[in-house]
């Protein structure tokens, strides 16, 4: 059987579904490739309802612009992006294609590649966005693009969208349970397969050179992985490790930027226990490398620079493998006057009440280690707050935080700090990079996401040298000792906003519950790694399960899953059989057990007869039962169908 | 179910004997599947593997879904009039669903035994398709082009849907003997032998019609039940046939014999179905006469209808 050609209802579903799909990448594809597509989009339409010709066969000249305008898009996303397929160029190339394929979208194939590829864009949004909004928008793209399937496979005649939609809902919600048993079950298999597009996670590169406000917030919200670690004999506990990597000098009251000075032999002190071991950075396509706090010996084509950060000689743009020794005492002394200097400035102009600040406390006692402890009990005492989502600080970022919203990040506490005690006449630096990683007891290796990424101080004290101080402890010890995901919805978000009284109480509420909420999407959702996944059957019982069990343990209950849905499905589509049918077949089944079988002509007292005169030991019984079941069907009286039931299931004819 | 065994009607689909299968757009599917799987993994991306795990459970809740919309239907047989040779033969397959919810795009084409590979080609030329809303009852028209007089015999049907996502195929089998009686093809340039006068033709020169009333006389064996007196009958006397006096009718004997000229069996049974359409058209009453097998004098359709089947079903010795 032939299919008619598409019908314009069949073009526009599919249409809306794609533009729905791609409606989130709106903003990052260049405005030619979103107006063409809408463009191709309503060609097509117009085309299935015959006002405007198509690019087919019979209009050769359209045809070859189409061609050429492929050759074009093609052309413009390799120039735009110098031949390098990465996330951004795939996404784009894919939504040029999606849109020329649509006008020569005829048959009933092209019909389901264009509408399975809506099923395929909405996974390009999750390279984007893997945020809880995201998801359920995403959800609702996929019941639409299966509510598309289900309309192309009706006939148009049944075809009424409320009940379509509703049977694609009712199929969604029927695989929701499958899917999370596949998700908890599957087993996690050790990322990267292969080497990622340069671009794969543009949005959160990892650190850079500079530091602007707000950023390593964004990189809170990311679990992609850094780095992982592994240690040669102990490593150390979860509040010393410090992974240092740019560190920063420069400040021009917004940003702040790695310094510049020129790689001199290293003056460092070390001491006690050595740690070694091996980092495999993903890419990041910077330079910088990552190291425990303090490295003390590293592989030849590893760099180290006066400030103590890592580099490597070229951008990282595949993954990197180094081993590095490192201490966790030193003395790390030396300052030359251009690094003194540099150590001390502040931006002309900026920031004038955390300088008064700091100014007053150097009057009160000039001793830098009093000067440190009154910055920290400054944190402490003051209501501050370590939040995820801090407000946006347009004016003076320093001042601003300290005396107005009072709720940051890592990298507020930390340039805050720096300025504080620049002012106060100590040199001052901020070191961004990572703290904490978790154990990965499957493969012995510790993992360092994104989230992890952190800033903190250090001084230069005296004799000591440069000494490292953590304001964010001060405010959310959690963050440190815990790692990111247990700290971060502790520390209450605040709104500048709600102040006081039941309304700001109940905006503290809602925030906390959307906070917990997030956290437990980053935590059970995005999180789930092999780690949780062991933890998850640890808690269950099961031990050191492995790969094989795992699958196995994931099939079975799949099938099991399955059937259960299919036996709620063959109820709720039983036939309309009344009661009163249903116990004259039973009656009729248990006959033709003993080898009597009811022809499909005969009617129900031809029948009792004919059983009657073969087994005269039934006759009594199957006399009763035809008589009750003709009342009920035919006779006017009301009858009790239970009755009918009851002598039904007594009957019980044995086999001579 | 035995291969030759025809089961008897209704027939209801259980779910052991409905067939489920990917096909075409499913493969298609899986593959996007496995595509999505492998991002997600390679990605570490946690919305990545809950989307390729949530295809993954539409599909299987799909094959619930698709074999859902086959199993309780029910088949009620089929009928089929009788056609010449070369014409479509309509078979009106009546399905029923008891069930509540409808059940859509069923297509339903024959499935001949013995036809091997071209068995697939036979069912997509003939498909047609079939909707039964909730509770309903529709039939399927299947109209099979007709290529040799006698028996053409359904034998099995296969239903089969892709309903609702197109991603899963659910088949099953229906057994039927019902069967449509082919006529021979009507050909032939002969002439109606009008000449022919046998021996037990004592009404010949009456040349009885259907135009005028012109008496009664006993009924006997072979005569158009149309012309029975049905009044008579009812008053329990013998049962007689009003005859009629009609203008241009002849006796006409239609043999074996005068085909001879012709070559082939199939183009003599074709000139006799040509003489017997012609002979009834014309209103005459005739006479068919086969090695083996004849047909006594008589006229109107039911004679006509009875001497092509004969012609049909006519099988000649060498």
């Amino acid at each position: 059987m032939t299919r008619p050609a598409l019908s314009a209802q069949e073009v526009f579903s599919v249409a809306v579904v794609l533009l729905l799909a791609l409606a989130p990448h709106v903003a990052r594809f260049p405005l030619v490739l979103d107006c063409g597509f809408v463009v191709a989009c309503c060609w097509r339409y117009f085309g299935a309802l015959g006002r405007l010709p198509l690019p087919d066969r019979e209009h050769r000249l359209l045809w070859l612009a189409k061609q050429l305008l492929a050759i074009a898009a093609f052309v413009t996303i390799y120039i735009a992006y110098q031949g390098k397929l990465g996330r951004d160029s795939g996404v784009e190339l894919l939504a040029a294609l999606l849109g020329l394929k649509l006008l020569e979208m005829r048959s009933a194939r092209d019909y389901y590649v264009v509408t399975f590829l809506c099923y395929f864009l909405v996974v390009t949004n999750f390279f984007y966005s893997q945020t809880i909004p995201t998801a359920l928008y995403m959800l609702g793209v996929v019941v639409a693009t299966t509510t598309v399937l289900i309309q192309y496979n009706t006939p148009p005649a049944f075809r009424r969208t409320g009940a379509m939609l509703r049977l694609s809902s009712a199929m969604t919600v029927q695989a929701l349970p499958l899917m999370l048993l596949a998700f908890l079950l599957f087993p996690r298999l050790p990322a990267p397969l292969w080497g990622l597009p340069e671009d794969a996670f543009d949005a959160v590169t990892g650190l850079s050179d500079t530091m602007t406000i707000g950023e390593i917030t964004r990189l809170g919200l990311s679990n992609e992985i850094a780095f992982r670690v592994q240690f040669q004999g102990d490593a150390p506990r979860a509040r010393a490790r410090y992974w240092r990597g740019p560190v920063l000098w420069h400040s021009d009251g917004r940003t702040w930027q790695v310094g510049a000075f020129p790689d001199r032999p290293v003056a460092l002190k070390a001491q006690g226990q050595r740690y070694f071991y091996t980092v495999t950075l993903e890419p990041h396509r910077k330079r910088w490398l990552l190291g425990l706090d303090v490295v003390t010996g590293r592989d030849k084509d590893v760099i180290q620079t006066a400030d103590y950060a890592l580099k490597s000689a070229q951008a990282v743009r595949s993954r990197l493998r180094y081993t590095l020794e490192s201490a966790l005492e030193y003395r790390m002394a030396g300052l030359t006057d251009a690094e003194r200097s540099a150590a001390l400035a502040l931006p002309a102009g900026f920031h004038p009440r955390a300088r008064a600040m700091a100014t007053d406390w150097r009057k009160r006692s000039p001793a830098a280690s009093d000067i440190i402890a009154s910055a920290l009990a400054f944190f402490r005492t003051e209501k501050f707050y370590y939040s995820l989502t801090p407000p946006v600080l347009p004016g003076d970022t320093v001042d601003d935080f300290l005396f107005v919203t009072r709720e940051g990040f890592c990298e507020h506490f930390a340039s805050s700090f720096v300025v504080l005690m620049r002012a106060a006449g100590i040199p001052a630096r901020v070191v961004t990079g990572y703290q904490g990683g978790e154990y990965n007891p499957l493969g012995d290796y510790m993992v360092v996401r994104q989230r992890d990424a952190h800033a903190w101080a250090e001084v230069y004290v005296g004799e000591r040298g440069w000494v490292r101080v953590d304001p964010t402890a001060a405010v959310a010890p959690a963050r440190v000792s815990l790692g990111f995901a247990d700290a971060s919805p502790r520390g209450a978000p605040r709104t500048a906003f709600a102040r006081d009284g039941l309304s700001a109480r109940f905006w503290t509420q809602m925030n906390d519950a959307l906070d917990a909420v997030t956290y437990g999407w980053n935590q059970w959702v995005l999180g789930y790694t092999t780690q949780q996944q062991r933890g998850l059957f640890d808690a269950l019982g099961f031990k050191d399960i492995d790969f094989g069990t795992l699958v196995i343990v994931l099939t079975i209950a799949l099938a099991l899953m399955t059937v259960a849905l299919a036996g709620m499905l063959w109820r709720a589509s039983r036939g309309l059989r009344d009661p009163v049918s249903a116990a004259y077949g039973t009656f009729c089944a248990k006959l033709a057990r003993i080898g009597l079988t009811r022809n499909a002509s005969e009617a129900p007292l031809a029948y009792a007869a004919r059983v009657a005169a073969a087994r005269t030991d039934l006759s009594a019984e199957v006399h009763a039962i035809t008589l009750l079941y003709s009342h009920l069907r035919y006779g006017r009286a009301k009858l009790d169908v239970q009755r009918l039931r009851r002598q039904v299931a007594s009957f019980k004819p044995a086999k001579r | 179910m035995t291969a030759d065994a025809v089961r008897t009607l209704p027939q209801r689909l259980d779910r052991l004997h409905v067939y489920i299968f990917p096909n075409g757009s499913g493969v298609t599917f899986g593959a996007m599947l496995l595509v999505i799987l492998i991002g997600a993994i390679n990605y570490d991306n946690a919305l990545g593997y809950l989307l390729a795990f949530l295809l993954f459970g539409l599909l299987l809740v799909t094959m619930l879904h698709t074999y859902r919309n086959l199993t309780g239907l029910g088949y009620n047989g089929a009928r089929a009039a009788p056609v010449f040779v070369g014409a479509e033969a309509v078979f009106e397959c009546h399905f029923d669903n008891g069930a509540r919810l409808p059940k859509l795009c069923l297509e339903v084409g024959p499935w001949p035994r013995g036809m091997g590979r071209d068995a697939r080609r036979f069912n997509q030329r003939y498909q047609v398709e079939v909707n039964l809303p909730g509770a309903s009852m529709a039939s399927a028209h299947l109209r099979i082009v007709t290529q040799r007089r006698g028996w053409l015999t359904l034998g099995r049907l296969r239903v089969q849907s892709v309903y609702p996502l197109g991603i899963l195929r659910a088949w099953a089998y229906f057994d039927d003997a019902a069967s449509c009686l082919v006529y021979p093809a009507p050909r032939g340039h002969l002439a109606l032998p009008y000449a022919v006068v046998t021996a037990s033709g004592n009404d010949a020169s009456h040349g009885l019609g259907s135009d005028d009333f012109a008496g009664l006389r006993p009924y006997r064996a072979g005569d158009p039940v149309r012309a029975i007196a049905w009044k008579t009958v009812a008053q329990e006397r013998e049962i007689m046939l009003k005859r009629f006096h009609g203008q241009g009718a002849a006796r006409i004997v239609l043999s074996w014999s005068a085909t001879s000229s012709l070559v082939g069996v199939e183009a003599r049974i074709s000139q006799l179905c040509r003489w017997v359409l012609d002979a009834c058209a014309a209103g005459h009453s005739f006479a068919l006469e086969l090695p083996g097998v004849s047909r006594g004098f008589a006229q109107g359709r039911e004679h006509r209808d009875d001497c092509l089947r004969v012609l049909a079903l006519y099988d000649a010795q060498p």
